[in-house]
């Protein structure tokens, strides 16, 4: 039989700042490392739970405003609890919550919708902040011969629930029929804007956003239904479509 | 025309809310700012323009918050990358981080105290190396608050000068830090200046802090400086000569204007005191 494999005792620094940060992440279980004074070691876990709580309540608003405070108070407890957020990037903070938010089951007492609006408040950061460019526009006329891609300023979403619209008012507990379509843009004034979006376009949107460089013409034929009883006006009204999201800088040169 | 060498004077630390308003119209009073990188790294759009034209206009140096140099998880080579991106990118004079980890294989996003040990010097110092190395640079280190010592086998100031000497590392002098802590551990603040490497301290930040009703504090940078700490700034001043110093305000910021006046009393502490080895604020690398 083969020894039983030495485990690798802990240097006397890891197991402290184990000991310290165990308490921290759950200090309603876990003992106050011995020797330390309880009330200064709550002073630690209030300054790590208020500044991650600020931080989230500052990314979903609207999530914070949905949830009664002892519930989301509850749910930033869980998330230190037991997730371990690897970003050391301050605006990145509201993605590994979504991560979490992603793996754990959502709650009876819970929204349906809570990962889908999580999901939708966080766009609009990482569109703001993103270091992409606008790209230069090209010559009018030219639209036509070009190919075309989705600017990468410009994100077409669907969910299944109408999370552009949900407020304290209106918390669908179903997702309803149809879903919602929207796309998010940062504009040349570096503003971030909603829209919301006919299935048709978002359908336009996503097949330029995964196979880019084709000609407006190709795409909207691609998109085309076989029997479509009047096919130039499908391509003609397209085609305005597209003219639209290139004057608005959605769709670019590729 | 700034150059890294004007690092010199009085900061403000730049947070994103007051950004809008500054970074047309920076006031004559403010030499330089401060940034945490981990809240600007990647940051293109509005506020990277922003950024970048401050950075243009006068220093801006660097503050972590993140790389947990005291932690016993991997340093996260990623981030220092970054980092040394962004320093070259702002032309930034400095980079300074804080003596304790926040890392315990996830991110606690605080600063947590490291026990006063010969295990943790050696620790932290071949980290800080490490940093330095990767960075090209020298670094400071922040002695910070501390609201409990997990292990004292030395005093705070033996463990600062300890970490200093074997990493060859600046020393970032948080006056308000000192202050908050010869307060919760009962000590005497000056004698604590007076054992910092004098030689080593790259800059000064003053801030504010929270008082508790029994007399217990808790450094918030939400609050106006208060008398003592800016007594204890002329006694440093005194000391080590009127170093570049930076005036932290994270909450609660009141108007632009108190600010100022708060940065308008260091730089007249500063202009009061005399240099007493002769040299001018010295360059942080």
């Amino acid at each position: 039989m083969d020894a039983a494999p030495i485990r690798p005792t802990k240097s006397p620094l890891a197991q402290t700042q184990e000991d310290f940060t165990r308490f921290l992440r759950n200090p309603t279980e876990v003992a106050i490392p011995k020797g330390l004074d309880p009330r200064r070691m709550r002073v630690y876990q209030g300054l790590v739970y208020e500044n991650i709580l600020s931080l989230l309540s500052g990314f979903f608003p609207v999530i914070d405003s949905l949830f009664s405070e002892e519930k989301w108070r509850a749910l930033i407890a869980e998330f230190i609890r037991d997730f371990k957020a690897e970003t050391p990037y301050f605006p990145k903070l509201g993605e590994e919550f979504i991560y979490f938010l992603s793996e754990r089951k959502t709650l009876e007492d819970e929204p349906p919708f809570l990962l889908e609006l999580a999901h939708y408040e966080s766009i609009e950061l990482a569109l703001y902040i993103s270091k992409e460019n606008h790209a230069t526009p090209i010559a009018e006329g030219f639209i036509h011969n070009a190919g075309l891609s989705l600017s990468p300023l410009a994100t077409p979403l669907s969910y299944h629930y109408p999370v552009h619209q949900i407020c304290a008012n209106f918390q669908p507990q179903e997702p309803p029929e149809k879903a919602s379509y929207l796309l998010v843009f940062r504009d040349n004034q570096d503003e971030v804007r909603f829209f919301e979006l006919p299935l048709s376009s978002y359908q336009l949107l996503c097949q330029i956003n995964q196979n880019p460089g084709l000609l407006a013409k190709e795409y909207l034929q691609n998109l085309c239904p076989e029997n479509h009883p009047e096919p130039n006006g499908f391509l003609q009204q397209g085609m305005a479509l597209i003219s639209t999201f290139y004057d608005k800088g959605v769709l670019i040169q590729s | 025309m700034k150059t890294p060498s004007a690092f010199q004077g009085a900061g403000l630390g730049l947070r994103r809310s007051i950004i809008d308003s500054l970074y047309e119209n920076i006031p004559n009073a403010i030499d330089f700012f401060e940034v945490a990188p981990e809240n600007w790294i990647n940051i293109g759009g509005r506020l990277g323009k922003q950024l970048r034209s401050i950075s243009e206009q006068v220093p801006l140096i660097t503050h972590g918050l993140s790389l947990s140099v005291g932690g016993v998880h991997p340093l996260d080579k990623d981030l220092i990358l970054n980092i040394k991106k962004f320093l070259d990118t702002h032309q930034a004079p400095l980079y300074s981080e804080h003596l304790s980890y926040s890392n315990d294989g996830g991110q606690l996003y605080d600063l947590l105290p490291l026990p006063f040990t010969e295990e943790a010097v050696h620790h932290v110092a071949s980290r800080i190396t490490q940093v330095q190395d990767i960075l090209g640079r020298r670094m400071a280190i922040e002695n910070v608050s501390y609201y409990v010592v997990p292990e004292k086998a030395m005093s705070e100031a033996e463990f600062i000068n300890a970490v200093v000497k074997e990493a060859d590392c600046d020393l970032l002098l948080d006056i308000n830090n000192v202050y908050v802590n010869s307060k919760n551990h009962q000590y005497d603040p000056e004698e604590f200046i007076r054992q910092m490497p004098a030689e080593r301290v790259a800059y000064i930040h003053m801030a504010g802090h929270y008082v508790e009703d029994d007399g217990f504090i808790v450094d918030t940078h939400g609050a106006d400086v208060i008398d003592p700490v800016w007594k204890l700034l002329a006694f440093t001043y005194g000391l080590i000569g009127s170093l570049p110093t930076l005036l932290e305000r994270d909450f609660n910021l009141p108007e632009m204007e108190q600010l100022l006046s708060e940065i308008n009393q260091i730089k007249d502490l500063q202009k009061s005191q005399e240099f007493p080895h002769g040299r001018s604020a010295h360059s942080a690398n």
